[in-house]
């Protein structure tokens, strides 16, 4: 299959006083048109910064260091500035977190939709106008014609992030980067936002790489999903996979950690013991070593890094670990919970498991 | 902690360039009047010597055959004493008025803000100009006169420093053991809404020095002393002639407000690491 | 949208207008309290202690403060006159208070305005340059550059502006405000007082130059790091773009800020520069006023500037609302 974006071996440090900061160090992954890719981690994990190493938005002390990222036939690291600014909210678009501070306070949105247009589009402001109130409308924002000319600081949070999508979609992208964009939001404006997200990306069949922490935003919105872990991939594949058959203790850790619904009344909710390793100090081995209840010096967990490996068949999933690698057979445990998917997901088991057989 | 701090301070280069220059002035004024000892009002030599012209009088004379080396050492005192008594004086009232409203709150600090919005309203160096014309022009005034003008921005600091301190818990838990009000503000609150005083203290002084030597320019310096501003009013009139009577005395001042301006600086980045780190 | 912002502007000026008079009330009575504490009466006081008043004169001053009355009524007297506008009369100068007052100040507008102009418009090329070269070479010599202007006194600067610009170069002239030698008239005039004017308000722009330079750069170096930057960024905008349009454009926010906190200042430090090179503004006449020790019409200078400044406070409010649609008039 023909990928959208891949991102080889990216290495994004930050060189601060206390040392080098590895918060990306070796980062693979692929996203294909109309596909959502869910790029999981705790916060510090390195996810957010792999977003920004895409359009290359690191700023000092950060630095790409290795790596390659490939689009459309070109690597966007090596690409000088003019063709990268040409790529920027054009072909691939990003929507950030907090939608307040990412918008100019002293701007109308509509002219900041606008600017965004005419960066790219060789179009009259009259025109741009019309296109950003077409574009609020498409995102559920009503009157947009008002709205067009409101200051962000007069929107609701809900409002806003809308806003930011139709600033982000204002170019028609190849590829939508979204970091955390139902974070800073309540409950129900995330479900309408990620709806929003997955029927927008439908429409324009656009590539969507969805960063969150949040597990039941994986499950509901990605086709595919990337673990990470300190700066590093621990385990990738189809969601479906992953939730019923996580391959690495830290993704196993993460589903149990979540499934408390199922938990017996007085029983302590199930958390991954210990902390994430310094990204100053990062351990020689496996960084999840020390946190991960089978590692064994015998396997090499503790003296070097895991390579990442296919372990089903067709190698759509893949994990970084010295055990799962050797016994491809061994399962770590799933809490009951997770057995139920939403229903497409077992559909999507039942085909997998056919065509293995 | 203290040592830390100072640690942190001398690192930085800038300030501790700031520390030299203060403590060489501070030398001159000292010990000035070893090496000149006459009085800066008598005529020494023959007028408008140019500096180095003749080795008796190093800087040179002005119109009327004064000393100006023996008149900068005169001006090192007074600038230094003016300015520190003077950003005293500003600094007790601010902290005083800022304590009070920000501990009390209610009509008193109302009042107290309207006070200081009012002096903040007032142009300064006006106002100071008012006060030591009416009340005579002498050290003392002029000291006075410089304090009353400049508080309100120590006034406001501190006032949002003791808002901020007044909700904290070791304030209310020393309340809760039956403190008394004055004790709680000189013993527990004042302490920690010190620091940010000093910074601001350091550039008063600076700025203290300013205000002396312009209000000596337009001829308010007292008439028994000889300051900066003095000389370089009384030169003025000669200025094209022989610009040295007021540029030697002129770059005094700049070095020294220069020197307190580092300091503070240097204060304020040991102070708050956080901001140096930028 | 511009249109409608007008009748709010409008009432804007009409609920902040009534806040001079609280100003007006209290400098009346700070003026009043020195009058009290000085040595001498009131009228001693006023009219100078060089015995150059007439009788009548001291009479006629004895009879306007109601100095055979008890202090409460002189305090009703004064505010009285002082809310009538009532300066009193400049026996030296021999005109009421307010009309020397208003015929000077149209040249200490000038001059304010030039040099706030030029210190703002200076401050912002400067502050932008030295952020986008943070501790680079440029940045460090605007840095310099920032820490002498802070500690050069005004008065001193103009001094050695003469010497240098004046007397050796002969490049611009050192005092006054126009040629008296020649009649000139439009456009001749015009440059005339521009050529009078230049010293004098680099001289005072200096200062301002600095503290603006550093505000820009801190602002923009804040900026940069903000996340609606990189929202542009992100958006495909040019460095040049993003720095000129986006950061500074926020960066004017606290420019307008702090310009309405120095509007006090930079009257004070129109005085010195005022009287350095005899502009004919309010500066000269409150020094020539302690020259001749007249004292009423220095309490009406320290009155009228303080009121000038609530004023021109309240334009700066006005400006800044336009520039920052969070601000509600």
């Amino acid at each position: 299959m023909t990928k959208l974006l891949s991102i080889r071996g990216l290495r994004t440090w930050f060189h601060t006083r206390a040392g080098v900061a590895r918060a990306v160090d070796g980062v693979d992954l692929e996203i294909a048109p109309g596909e959502t890719l869910a790029l999981v981690g705790e916060s510090g994990s390195g996810k957010s910064v792999t977003a920004l190493s895409i359009l290359r938005l690191i700023q000092e002390p950060g630095r790409i260091v290795a790596g390659e990222i490939r689009f459309d036939g070109m690597n966007l690291l090596t690409l000088d500035d003019r063709r990268l600014r040409a790529i920027r909210g054009n072909r691939i678009a990003m929507i950030f977190q907090e939608p307040l501070s990412a918008f100019n306070p002293v701007q109308s949105i509509g002219a900041q939709i606008v600017e965004a247009i005419r960066l790219h589009r060789r179009t009259s402001r009259r025109a741009a106008y019309a296109r950003a109130v077409e574009l609020l409308e498409q995102v559920g924002i009503s009157s947009p014609d008002i709205r067009v000319h409101e200051f962000p600081h007069r929107l609701s949070g809900g409002m806003r992030q809308r806003a930011m999508i139709a600033l982000a979609l204002a170019c028609k992208p190849d590829i939508l980067i979204a970091d955390e964009p139902t974070t800073a939001l309540d409950v129900t404006t995330q479900a309408q936002i990620l709806d929003l997200l997955k029927s927008l990306q439908t429409e324009n069949g656009m590539g969507l790489l969805l960063i969150t922490h949040d597990l039941s935003v994986v499950a509901e919105t990605a086709d595919r999903a990337t673990i990470m872990y300190a700066g590093r991939v621990v385990e990738e594949g189809p969601v479906a996979t992953l939730f019923t058959r996580p391959s690495h203790p830290y993704t196993a850790g993460l589903l149990a950690s979540v499934a408390i619904d199922d938990l017996p009344p007085g029983e302590r909710l199930p958390e991954i013991p210990g902390t994430v390793p310094s990204l100053l100090a990062m351990p020689q081995g496996c960084a999840f070593a020390d946190r991960c209840p089978k590692a064994s010096g015998a396997a090499g967990c503790f003296t070097k890094a895991p390579e990442f490996s296919a372990v089903s068949p067709r190698g759509e999933h893949r994990v970084a670990c010295f055990l799962s690698a050797m016994s491809p057979a061994w399962r770590f445990p799933v809490p009951a919970e997770r057995k139920t998917l939403p229903r497409e997901m077992e559909e999507d088991e039942k085909i997998k498991a056919k065509e293995a057989a | 902690m203290y040592f830390a701090l100072l640690k942190e301070f001398l690192r930085n280069r800038a300030a501790a360039a700031g520390l030299v220059i203060l403590v060489l002035v501070l030398a001159v004024a000292a010990l000035g009047h070893f090496r000149f000892p006459g009085d800066p009002w008598e005529m020494a030599a023959a007028p408008m010597l140019w500096p180095g012209e003749d080795w008796a009088n190093p800087l040179g004379t002005d119109l009327m055959g004064r000393d100006i080396a023996t008149g900068l050492v005169s001006g090192a005192r007074v600038s230094l004493l003016i300015g520190l008594v003077s950003a005293l004086i500003s600094a007790i009232i601010g902290i005083a008025a800022g304590a009070l409203g920000g501990f009390y709150r209610g009509w008193i600090d109302a009042f107290l803000m309207r006070v200081t919005e009012l002096f903040q309203t007032v142009p300064q160096f006006v106002l100071a100009v008012v006060l030591v014309a009416i009340f005579k022009p002498s050290v003392a005034t002029a000291t006075f006169a410089i304090g009353i003008v400049s508080w309100p921005p120590t006034a406001r600091l501190v006032r949002s420093e003791f808002l901020l301190l007044r909700e904290r818990e070791f304030v209310q838990a020393a309340r809760s053991l039956g403190m008394g009000d004055v004790r709680l503000i000189v013993t527990q609150i004042l302490p920690n809404a010190l620091p940010p005083v000093i910074v601001v203290g350091a550039l008063n002084i600076a700025h203290a020095i300013q205000t002396e030597a312009a209000l000596s320019f337009l001829g308010l310096g007292d008439p028994n002393v000889m300051s900066w501003g003095t000389i370089i009013g009384n030169g003025r009139e000669q200025v094209v002639d022989a610009w040295y009577i007021c540029g030697l005395p002129g770059i005094a001042i700049v070095l020294v407000v220069l020197a307190f301006n580092l300091l503070g600086e240097g204060l304020n980045d040991a102070l708050n690491p956080r901001l140096a780190e930028k | 949208m511009i249109q409608s912002r007008i009748p709010v502007v409008l009432k804007f000026l009409r609920r902040r207008l009534w806040q001079v008079a609280p100003v007006v009330l209290g400098i009346a009575l700070l003026n009043f309290l020195i009058l009290q504490l000085a040595p001498g009466d009131v009228v001693d006081v006023l009219a100078g202690e060089a015995g150059a008043a007439t009788p009548e004169y001291m009479a006629q001053l004895r009879a306007s403060f109601g100095l055979d009355k008890p202090v409460p009524a002189q305090l009703f007297y004064y505010l009285k006159n002082t809310a009538m506008l009532d300066l009193g009369f400049s026996f030296r100068q021999n005109m009421p208070v307010l009309q020397l007052i208003l015929e000077r100040l149209p040249a200490t507008l000038v001059l304010m305005v030039t040099a706030m102009s030029v210190a703002a418009a200076s401050g912002l090329v400067l502050g932008v340059i030295s952020a986008r070269c943070v501790h680079r070479a440029a940045d460090r010599v605007i840095s310099v550059f920032v820490l002498i202007a802070y500690a050069l006194p005004t008065f001193w600067l103009g001094l050695m502006a003469i010497v240098l610009f004046s007397a050796k170069l002969g490049w611009l002239p050192s005092s006054g405000m126009t040629d008296i030698s020649v009649e000139l008239t439009g456009l001749d005039y015009l440059l005339d007082v521009a050529k009078h004017a230049l010293l004098p308000a680099l001289t005072l722009a200096t200062f301002y130059l600095a503290v603006y330079t550093k505000l820009i750069r801190t602002a923009m170096l804040e900026y940069f790091g903000a996340d609606f930057i990189r929202t542009a960024r992100a958006k495909g905008a040019t460095e040049i773009r993003i720095t000129l349009f986006h950061a500074l454009r926020n960066a004017l926010l606290p420019l307008m800020t702090m310009l309405g906190l120095q509007l006090g200042s930079i009257l004070s430090g129109a005085v010195l520069v005022e009287s350095v090179f005899s502009w004919p503004g309010l500066g000269r006449l409150a020094f020539e006023s302690i020259l001749a020790r007249d004292f009423n019409l220095l309490l009406g200078i320290l009155l009228f500037s303080s009121v000038m400044v609530t004023v021109l406070n309240i334009c700066v409010d006005v400006v800044y609302a336009s520039l920052d649609p969070r601000i509600e008039l």
